[in-house]
């Protein structure tokens, strides 16, 4: 027994076979179980429904032929690519400043840029409405002094929430990315006579264009799949997801072959906008390795406020969500309604029922993010360093699980895990697995846009001095990503402790979440209680940020 | 009054008794609760019956479609055991979800609310209103029938939930057809007030837009626009031209892992303590046991127009109406 065992260790299974051959195999292994197979599963359940639908050419037909369903799929391509664009041209000045300028409030800037896109689900868009809707706080206080504000619900008002809500991907990843060039690059340019907005246009953008486009494609994937916003104040305005998810809330069972046609749709379009990105970005790959980071430069006074102001602004105005829901966690409630006092009626209430959620969700989350930053970081590096058609393989079925709404995953969990051999239904384990497949591609994409700017010198010194593939990797590769590596965690916790949709149908009651009780006293109408939560989860959120700048001092700079 | 109250809840406690020792020999310990009705009254009501047996129940809280889709993805093996949520014929429409329960608190039923087809545990009913923000419009200028809200001067201001996504949306739907006869003349209407109409996905966006004052004026059920009659934003109109008043769902999963839990989790919302704490403490939905008032400040059922709503035909034709309302709602959204 223990010779068998001996053998199966990795050490013998790496001796023998490759210290990455074994990791792509289990990569694949996790991949399928977690997400092929129930994608599959879904897809296969949703072909054998009834005998009287029709089969599923027949429903894209009807899809291209009526105007209510082919529609959704322009307006969804509108909303998305116009969010995608204005948060690149929003979030990219805003990194550059806050990265290179000596504005003020930059510790605010950084923390606050993090918060805004981990506003709470739901109730984050339904704030939108409080503040700027018809009726809205904003918009009677500016009509009471004469300012008639243009209504938030349609296209232009998705947009807006949209380019809010997403372009901290931009930042991040753009932050991120300036970290990586040397100061050298653009002291040489500085030198040679270039002004500072020809050395950005010349010479730092063309470096940022892996982290620019993997920016867009977070904001263009999560504009393109997001429910809450538009079903709050699309009206009229619908887009595919919204579609998809009234066929899974379709009280009647619903159209399972439609249902599937607008899904497969929906991953066209984000597998496509995939494609473009990672041709676009391997096009402009370049290997720099920053020994001496971008210096941040005093500026003369007006450029030093303007820049503020600008960065300020932006990001004050993506807080406004934010500051609404903490703001509305201690006004008393009269029935539906909230008044202008304040109270703390709200969290002691919470107190009764808050111990559950709040544990299932920090253990879960926490559990998820070690996963994610392992496997992601491995197989981000198995991506970059080692390509080929495996490597190419893994990075597209990674990729994949951006295009999978939520909902799918977990009603795909659900009939894959609810039958023998395997039974995880009602456990937490299915909870914890279904967070780490929906957030891995964060975790690779952010090892991948670093590894791409890394410089492979280093690794290749240490294997010609003798050091195998598996200790080059870990004791070389892992402390050059370390800051990578942190950000992904940083992103991957921030976005797995919101999980919302997968965690709705796979959630048993017993493994309720914090963002599971948000939903349900939002659509209760109990707007305190959920706001209570809701500060309870930024708090969370914000609580890790907090721990990691203390531990790594002067570095935290490099978190964002 | 409070006399009669208290011999009520004593006859309830007394009938309760009686009914739960039928199923009562070593029920489980535990039960799973699957609910799509407001989770203050289901917590409520849940710790009630779970100090009451000694039951630990379990909640999992989502709307309706979500949870039959759960309960469908589970059925190999069924993690729930209550389905506390949906219309009045959900099981009877989906038998192979849900197993046939006749409680013996059913004999003090009011008979119109009992499913004939055994599959509902009847423990409130609801019918459907039209609610207006009282900012927005006056109650002289609110809608007085169904048919107001086909008129031009409502374009654009009502708002209402998919019948497909929401169950109470078919309810109004499906009366709407009946009141006016079922054929062309009431799918003709029922397209004019759709086109006014902003079709929304979640039946609770509804009440909620129009008493925070995003919408005039919205299609929504009693309980959700009652609440916000009490804070005072929003009116209520009981269309001359009638409503349902039909019984809300509860049902017994097939196979579920606690059956004796479940059956006694029937038999006790059906106790008159219960449901006078349905009437008094949920303010909004109508309890369904004979000699149990409504909430002081809710219309007496006798004093707006109930329709004999023709279950049967709804059901029998729910398919046919949804594919047409999709046609309506493609042509008109």
């Amino acid at each position: 027994m223990t010779g068998l065992a001996y053998t199966v260790t990795p050490n013998w299974l790496s001796r023998h076979l490759g210290f990455w051959p074994v990791v792509t195999a289990l990569a694949f292994v996790a991949l399928v179980a977690l997400l092929v197979l129930p994608v599959i599963n879904i897809v296969g359940l949703s072909l054998s429904g009834k005998d009287d639908q029709p089969g599923v050419l027949a429903n894209y037909i009807t899809f291209f032929a009526e105007r209510f369903y082919y529609q959704t799929l322009i307006n969804s391509l509108i909303v998305s690519s116009a969010a995608t664009i204005l948060a690149v041209l929003l979030g990219v000045p805003a990194a550059y400043f806050a990265t290179i300028y000596n504005i003020w409030g930059r510790g605010f800037v950084r923390a606050a840029v993090v918060l805004t896109f981990v506003s709470p689900p739901f109730i984050g868009s339904y704030s939108w409405v409080i503040l700027f809707g018809r009726s809205g706080l904003v918009t009677a206080t500016l009509a009471e002094i004469g300012i008639p504000l243009p209504s938030i619900y349609g296209a232009p008002g998705i947009v807006l929430v949209f380019t809010l809500q997403f372009f901290p991907f931009v930042f991040l990843m753009v932050s991120s990315g300036l970290k990586s060039i040397d100061q050298s690059i653009e002291d040489a340019a500085r030198n040679l006579g270039s002004s500072e907005l020809s050395v950005f246009f010349t010479v730092l953008l063309p470096l940022l264009v892996p982290s620019i486009s993997a920016g867009a494609l977070l904001v263009f994937v999560a504009a393109f799949t997001d429910i809450g916003t538009p079903i709050i104040i699309g009206e009229r305005f619908r887009v595919l997801p919204v579609l998809i998810y009234g066929e899974f809330v379709n009280e009647f069972g619903g159209r399972p072959v439609l249902a599937s046609t607008l899904a497969v749709l929906l991953l066209a379009v984000t597998t496509g906008a995939l494609l473009v990105q990672r041709w676009y970005a391997g096009r402009h790959a370049h290997g720099t390795a920053a020994i001496r980071p971008l210096m941040q430069r005093e500026q003369p006074p007006l450029k030093r406020l303007l820049a503020s102001a600008y960065v300020l602004l932006l990001v004050g105005m993506a807080l406004l969500p934010i500051i609404n829901i903490v703001i509305s966690s201690f006004l008393k409630a009269n029935g539906p309604l909230l008044l202008f006092e304040p109270t703390l009626d709200n969290y002691i209430r919470l107190l009764r029922t808050v111990a559950v959620p709040l544990t299932n969700t920090l253990l879960y989350t926490t559990a998820a993010t070690v996963l994610c930053a392992v496997v992601g970081t491995a197989v981000g590096y198995i991506i970059v360093r080692r390509p080929g058609r495996l490597g190419g393989l893994l990075d597209g079925v990674v990729m994949f699980s951006y295009a999978v709404p939520g909902i799918v995953l977990g009603v795909g969990l659900i009939v894959t895990y609810n039958e023998p051999p395997l039974i995880l239904t009602g456990t937490a384990a299915i909870l914890i697995l279904a967070f780490f497949i929906r957030r891995l591609p964060f975790s690779v994409r952010s090892a991948v846009s670093m590894l791409q700017q890394l410089s492979r010198d280093t690794e290749d010194a240490s294997i010609n001095l003798g050091a195998g593939p598996g200790r080059t990797f870990l004791r070389i590769t892992v402390p050059l990503l370390a800051m990578a590596i942190l950000s992904g965690v940083l992103l991957t916790w921030s976005n797995t402790i919101r999980e919302l949709s997968a965690t709705l149908v796979l959630q048993s009651g017993s493994t309720i979440t914090l963002s599971v009780e948000i939903f349900t006293e939002v659509v209760n109408a109990n707007f305190g209680t959920a706001s209570a939560l809701g500060t309870i989860l930024i708090l969370l959120t914000f609580l890790p940020l907090v721990v990691l700048f203390r531990f790594l001092g002067k570095q935290e700079d490099a978190l964002v | 009054m409070m006399k009669s109250i208290g011999a009520l809840v004593l006859a309830g406690a007394l009938s309760a008794i009686a009914s739960t020792s039928a199923v009562a020999q070593n029920h489980e310990k535990q039960l799973v609760v699957y609910a799509s009705h407001p989770s203050e009254m289901v917590d409520y009501f849940i710790k009630d019956f779970g100090d009451k047996n000694g039951v630990k129940v379990t909640t999992v809280k989502a709307g309706t479609g979500e949870l039959l889709n759960r309960i469908r993805a589970e059925r190999g093996r069924p993690a729930g055991d209550i389905m506390w949520g949906g219309f009045s014929d959900t099981g009877s429409s989906t038998p192979d979800l849900f197993d046939v329960y006749r409680s013996p608190g059913l004999a003090n039923v009011q008979p119109k609310m009992i499913d004939p087809s055994g599959y509902n545990t009847p423990f409130g009913a609801s019918t459907m209103v039209i609610m207006y923000n009282k900012k927005l419009v006056t109650a002289d200028q609110a809608p007085k029938t169904w048919a107001d809200l086909a008129k031009p001067e409502w374009k654009g201001k009502v708002v209402h939930a998919d019948p497909s996504k929401a169950s109470s949306a078919l309810g109004a739907l499906t009366t709407w057809l009946q009141i006016y006869g079922k054929g062309e003349p009431a799918w003709k209407l029922v397209e004019d007030m759709t086109r006014n109409m902003n079709i929304v996905l979640r039946s609770s966006l509804v009440f909620q837009q129009v008493g925070r004052g995003e919408y005039p004026v919205g299609v929504t059920y009693e309980e959700g626009a009652f609440n916000y009659v009490l804070a005072g934003t929003a009116g209520i109109v009981y269309p001359a031209d009638g409503t349902l008043l039909q019984p809300e769902g509860m049902f017994i999963v097939k196979g579920g892992p606690n059956p004796r839990a479940a059956r006694l989790f029937a038999d006790y919302l059906l106790t008159s303590g219960a449901q006078t704490d349905l009437a008094t403490k949920f303010p909004g939905r109508r309890p369904t046991l004979n000699g149990v008032t409504t909430h002081a400040e809710m219309l007496a059922p006798d004093k707006f127009k109930v329709i004999e709503y023709d279950e049967n035909w709804a059901a029998q034709n729910r398919k046919q109406i949804l594919d047409r309302m999709q046609q309506v709602i493609i042509r008109t959204q």
